[in-house]
């Protein structure tokens, strides 16, 4: 096993909240914060820090609307998200399988 | 399971999941049970319109009660597509289904004019038809949504088609009484579906 492969692995990502939203806005269009919630099973306080975190980073959309005459907030997965993602996804199979041989 | 295999199936979860709340079982029971009456009532052409205003209804209680404690979320375009899809095709098996019953009606009405004991027995077994077509339907959204209840509901319409050619009913009382089953499944998956999601303060 090579014995920097922790460098390689993306920590904003690395994270089960962060994972569990990236994973869950992967398979989708786009998804609202209650969604999110139901979904994840994480309080609105989280979803609020981890989304800024991964907005931050460029991973996420933020896009900010009206529902009638409530606020709705719903998220995306930017093309650099979803790739980033995907490349989270290849190394961790990458050092899982090194573990396991 | 690869990493495909894995995305298909956490999608396919997340949709079914957003028809667990009941609000379809409600509208879709409540249609057949409207579409019951006026066929006890002798305007069996009424029947048909009703499904056209469980749509908005529907929409209406999608968006006032579900969505508030489901969130929202916008599914792939190809799971859209397919979505439509298989509304356009449910749709056509129903206007299939209406045109073959009137077919078949009227056609077992002019063969057998003369012979009033076969009329009587064929126009029985038609009338239980109209229940056991719209399993069809019932099927097809059991597939579309990935539903197995829907599939139950079919066999419910099915046995209702059946009780009302065995026992001589007018095939209103087969959708009255299928469609009000539905409902009711409906009303208690709603109420468990709001004990568990209460509305939450925030939406941002």
């Amino acid at each position: 096993m090579d014995s920097t492969w922790h460098n390689t692995i993306d920590k904003v990502i690395h994270e089960p909240a962060r994972l569990s939203m990236l994973a869950c806005l992967y398979v989708v269009e786009s998804a609202d914060f209650v969604f999110l919630q139901r979904q994840t099973g994480l309080t609105g306080g989280n979803i609020s820090s981890h989304m800024s975190k991964l907005e931050d980073a460029g991973y996420v959309k933020v896009v900010k609307t009206f529902v009638g005459k409530r606020p709705n907030t719903s998220f995306q997965l930017t093309p650099k998200g979803r790739g980033s993602l995907e490349t989270y996804c290849g190394t961790m199979k990458q050092v899982l399988g090194d573990l396991a041989d | 399971m690869n990493a495909v295999q894995g995305a298909a199936k956490l999608e396919s979860k997340l949709y079914r999941g957003t028809w667990q709340d009941g609000t379809l079982d409600i509208v879709a029971g409540g249609c057949l049970a409207l579409m019951g009456l006026p066929w006890i009532f002798g305007y069996p052409a009424l029947g048909p319109i009703v499904p056209a205003l469980g749509v908005p209804i529907w929409l209406v209680l999608r968006q006032s009660i579900t969505a508030p404690r489901m969130g929202q979320v916008t599914f792939t375009r190809q799971r859209q597509t397919r979505q439509v899809r298989w509304l356009l095709s449910t749709f056509g098996l129903g206007v299939a289904a209406l045109v073959l019953f009137v077919v078949l009606y009227k056609f077992v009405m002019v063969r057998h004019e003369g012979d009033s004991d076969l009329l009587a027995m064929k126009v029985q077994w038609i009338a239980g038809l109209p229940p056991a077509l719209l399993s069809v339907l019932s099927l097809c959204a059991a597939l579309m949504l990935g539903q197995g209840r829907f599939v139950a509901y079919a066999g419910l319409l099915i046995l209702a088609g059946l009780v009302v050619a065995v026992a001589d009913l007018d095939p209103g009382w087969g959708l009255l009484g299928a469609g009000t089953v539905v409902s009711v499944i409906g009303m208690v998956m709603l109420a468990r579906f709001m004990k568990r999601y209460p509305v939450t303060a925030t939406n941002s």
